[in-house]
């Protein structure tokens, strides 16, 4: 019963179907007489006003003055000639703005048909965030106090280097000098350690062996502006993250998909639906092959 | 006996690292920390936002973006991303007709009941959204609304759009992390004059949907937003603050020397003013307004970002905005110092944070990863549309800017609502210049160079925002200024201090001194210009001039105790080039409005005899 969940093909059933009923119900064949009654100026009442009430259609009606009803009957006979006699010319051929206007109405269709469908379930999401991962990976981040030497050779850095040893994250900050940015980085990318150190500092305590990076003091490290010693006291390699973390983003993504799929979905069906024919080459290119178009 | 005495170490030591929240035994207690974010922000949700454009980026998206995440462009639906996340945002989507528009172009059932809904809906199928725009705009300039618009302001409307942008705000708070305030912009014209301002509570979903965001159409006049503000706290038990933009288009009358009634300005009125609006935003996307070159011309670079298009939709009325007083903030500034000592109380006592002001939902205020005002500017071809009118500006005129930057101890709602209203707070045009201020009267030459510099500053004086009063005798104040480049933008060119002070007769006066200046220069009253590194046919520049950091002690030379003054300070990047030499050259045109030079300004310390 796949079929029947795609919105696309599911309304074509329910047109043919609506057809059908109607010329049950209508055996007459039309033949082309412009009927002006109740139902049809209600109708048009309704197209001009841009609100499709019949009870708001038929107040208004009744509350115009007779020229005014004159003026409406006269504008709703000169259109109905005017399109029937374009139609009757085939106007409507090959006109890129009416043929935009009916992509368009097929595009809302479509729409709606996926945004009625109801909300995902945890298992769907969770399913759709696997297929995912790269897109939710939390990045690489890491935590370290420093300590900064400036116009340093490492020398200064080394001779402070065993005054450190036993003091915690915090407790360094007497030692070194100051530096442009912060003294401490808390759960920091490497994209924002490399904008405030530069690349290379920021590959070497990303890479550091994480055994002997933890807990203790470190360098000295250079970087752009200096000497650093470091004290690395987390670094989380990048991980998946739960689905409670990032259901906002998830479900987002997986609504914006399903409306592209109900799409692609609609649009393949109709592959099959529809002879094509022409070049081989760009049949080729649509991957397609030649059909004989049927006999009319 | 004070309750700190009691405490024991231990549980002092417990009550600071439960004030640090999520960083606790990290950060050294009381350290403030430096976070940026936008106050000023439209989304979808806003009627001209829509009506121009943006029918996709809604509150959802606006905090992605500022998060760090790709989101779609809502005009030219590319793939767009903050080149460093904000630490917090205020999506503040217009009052006036709050997700309103956007309602009639969904087909929303409630709207199509009113006659108005479905005149509205017809023109927008038939594609004449600015038709919308000017009638609504037109109508907000008129002293008589049309009764038929008034349909569109049920509160049954108004609070279910309004319950939309809550929950989207609560649901994008992640304390510690990223900071989402309840906002909305109260959208006050008064015959052309621009009076908007955005209000924030730090408060929840909880409370604020216990209230319907107060709108120009309940009145035009600040007194009676100030009023609602005081009533609607006091009821709920929470807090407001409103922030007052685009000064430079209120032609004078956001800082004027009257009331909304025309009557002189009172110590009442200054009071509550100051109880409800610490800050005003001093530059974005609309213009600086830190002052004007006919306002301060011994100020040689009072040029900078100026905008002047009003928004007024009327037929014959003035379409440029007059420059004068009431319209820039330094004569602002100034003359609060003038109404002080007539009345008694300074109206216009306020700190500076830049905002965007963006409708695109996307909160940008870089000059090369910048999305427009309104979703058509996102693109170069973009930037020839007009929409207020032939005489109205274009996507050219539009500034890259601003951003807040705000010293709290934490990203919290809470933490972050106490730094605005103590003005611990600044604005830059857009880049993320760090900028330490304090001032006091026992600093020292080598006080800029200290190591911990806030520390420092705050036990020996006072930090931006800040009053200085009772000098001591044969003293001058003196301020310690120190102020980082944004890692990723260019280096800085120097540190000037603004005073403005009133004289022996009154007359308010202003100076601006340099005080630290980049590549060894001399600090003199006036420097070399740095040459200029700026490549325009690729549109890059180089920071082979400037410095990263720039750091200076400076003591007011010609201070006078008996005088009142105020003294902010004003930092300058070297040059680079403007956001639309990017788009004139993708074009292949000449550009005009080449070069910039991005500034952070803090908000003053004020001394007070």
């Amino acid at each position: 019963m796949r079929l029947l969940k795609e919105p696309l093909l599911l309304f074509l059933a329910v047109g043919a179907a609506l057809f059908y009923v109607f010329n049950l119900l209508n055996p007459e064949q039309d033949d082309g007489t412009i009927i002006i009654n109740d139902e049809t100026l209600l109708t048009f009442i309704q197209y001009r006003s841009k609100v499709f009430d019949e009870a708001m259609a038929k107040t208004r009606w009744q509350s115009m003055s007779a020229a005014e009803q004159q003026q409406m009957l006269n504008d709703f006979l000169e259109e109905e000639l005017l399109y029937r006699e374009a139609l009757a010319l085939e106007l409507e051929q090959d006109d890129y703005i009416i043929k935009r206007r009916l992509i368009q109405k097929m595009d809302f269709i479509l729409q709606s048909g996926a945004e009625s469908l109801p909300a995902p379930s945890d298992t769907e999401l969770q399913s759709f965030m696997e297929k995912y991962a790269a897109d939710y990976l939390v990045q690489p981040h890491i935590t370290f106090a420093h300590v900064y030497f400036k116009n340093d050779d490492g020398s200064r850095a080394e001779a402070t280097l065993p005054k450190l040893q036993g003091l915690g994250f915090s407790e360094a900050g007497e030692f070194g000098e100051r530096f442009l940015y912060h003294r401490n980085y808390v759960e920091r990318t490497y994209d924002y350690v490399a904008a405030h150190f530069g690349e290379a500092f920021a590959e070497r305590i990303f890479a550091l062996e994480l055994a002997q990076a933890s807990g203790q003091w470190l360098g000295p490290i250079g970087s752009e502006h200096g000497q650093h010693l470091v004290f690395i006291s987390a670094r989380v390699a990048s991980y998946q993250p739960q689905l409670d973390e990032v259901r906002g983003r998830v479900l987002a993504d997986y609504q914006r998909e399903r409306l592209l799929d109900a799409k692609q979905t609609a649009v393949q069906a109709l592959k099959q639906q529809h002879a094509i024919d022409g070049k081989a080459e760009f049949l080729q290119m649509l991957q397609l092959n030649p059909q004989p178009k049927e006999a009319p | 006996m004070s309750v700190s005495k009691r405490l024991t170490p231990s549980v002092l030591a417990v009550a600071i690292g439960l004030g640090v929240g999520l960083n606790a035994g990290l950060v050294e207690a009381a350290e403030k920390q430096l976070y940026w974010g936008d106050t000023h922000l439209h989304s979808s949700y806003s009627f001209d936002a829509f009506l121009f454009g943006n029918r996709s980026a809604d509150p959802d998206t606006a905090y992605r973006y500022a998060k760090g995440y790709p989101v779609i462009h809502p005009g030219h639906r590319g793939r767009v991303q903050i080149d460093t996340p904000l630490d917090f945002l205020v999506v503040s989507d217009h009052a006036e007709l709050m997700g309103v528009v956007r309602g009639l172009a969904r087909g929303n059932k409630l709207l199509a009941e009113y006659p108005i809904g479905r005149k509205f809906m017809g023109w927008m199928q038939q594609g004449q959204a600015g038709k919308v725009f000017s009638t609504l705009v037109a109508n907000a300039n008129s002293d008589q609304r049309a009764p038929e618009l008034l349909q569109l302001l049920d509160p049954k409307v108004r609070k279910s759009m309004w319950a939309e942008i809550v929950d989207a705000t609560e649901r994008n708070y992640e304390p510690g992390k990223f900071t989402t305030l309840v906002g909305w912009e109260w959208s006050a014209m008064n015959n052309g004059a621009n009076l908007h301002r955005i209000v924030l509570t730090a408060t929840g979903a909880d409370k604020a949907k216990q209230f319907i965001p107060y709108s120009s159409n309940e009145s035009w006049k600040a007194e009676d937003l100030w009023q609602w503000m005081g009533e609607t706290s006091q009821r709920l038990g929470i807090d407001m603050i409103s922030i007052p933009h685009n000064a430079n288009i209120s032609k004078g009358e956001m800082f004027n020397n009257v009331d909304s009634d025309g009557r002189p300005l009172t110590a009442d009125y200054a009071r509550t003013r100051m109880r409800w609006e610490p800050v005003v935003e001093m530059t974005q996307i609309k213009g600086d307004s830190e002052t004007h070159p006919l306002l301060s011309p011994n100020d040689e670079f009072a040029e900078f970002e100026t905008y002047r298009f009003l928004i007024d939709t009327r037929p014959d009325t003035e379409k440029i905005a007059p420059v004068n007083d009431g319209s820039y903030i330094r004569s602002a500034l100034k003359r609060g110092l003038s109404v002080e000592q007539q009345t008694g109380a300074n109206p216009y006592k306020f700190g500076l944070i830049g905002a965007t002001d963006s409708h695109t939902g996307l909160a940008s205020a870089e000059e090369t990863n910048f999305h427009g005002k309104m979703a058509g500017d996102g693109s170069p071809g973009g930037k020839d549309g007009k929409r207020i009118g032939a005489e109205g500006p274009t996507g050219w005129d539009m500034s890259a800017s601003g951003l807040a930057a705000v010293w709290a101890e934490e990203n919290t709602r809470e933490a972050i609502m106490a730094a605005f209203k103590r003005r611990e707070v600044y604005a830059t045009s857009g880049p993320r210049i760090g900028v330490q201020m304090f001032g006091g009267w026992q600093f020292k030459n080598k006080d800029a160079s200290a190591k911990r510099f806030a520390k420092l500053g705050n036990k020996k004086g006072v930090p931006m925002g800040s009053d200085l009063s009772a000098a001591p005798k044969g003293k001058a104040p003196g301020f310690i200024v120190r102020a980082v480049k944004d890692p990723t933008s260019a280096n800085l060119d120097r540190i000037q201090i603004v005073k403005g002070w009133l004289d022996a007769d009154g007359v308010p006066q202003e100076k601006v001194y340099n005080i630290a200046a980049s590549d060894k220069r001399k600090v003199e009253p006036k420097m070399a210009a740095l040459q200029s590194t700026v490549d325009l046919a690729k549109g890059s520049y180089r920071n082979s001039v400037g410095d990263a950091e720039l750091a200076a002690y400076w003591q007011d030379p010609a201070f006078d105790p008996a005088q009142r003054a105020f003294y902010y300070a004003r930092v300058l990047e070297i040059k680079t080039p403007r956001h639309t030499v990017l788009d004139r050259i993708a074009l292949g045109q000449e550009p005009k409005l080449t070069i910039v030079q991005e500034r952070a300004y803090t908000s003053p310390i004020w001394y007070t005899p």
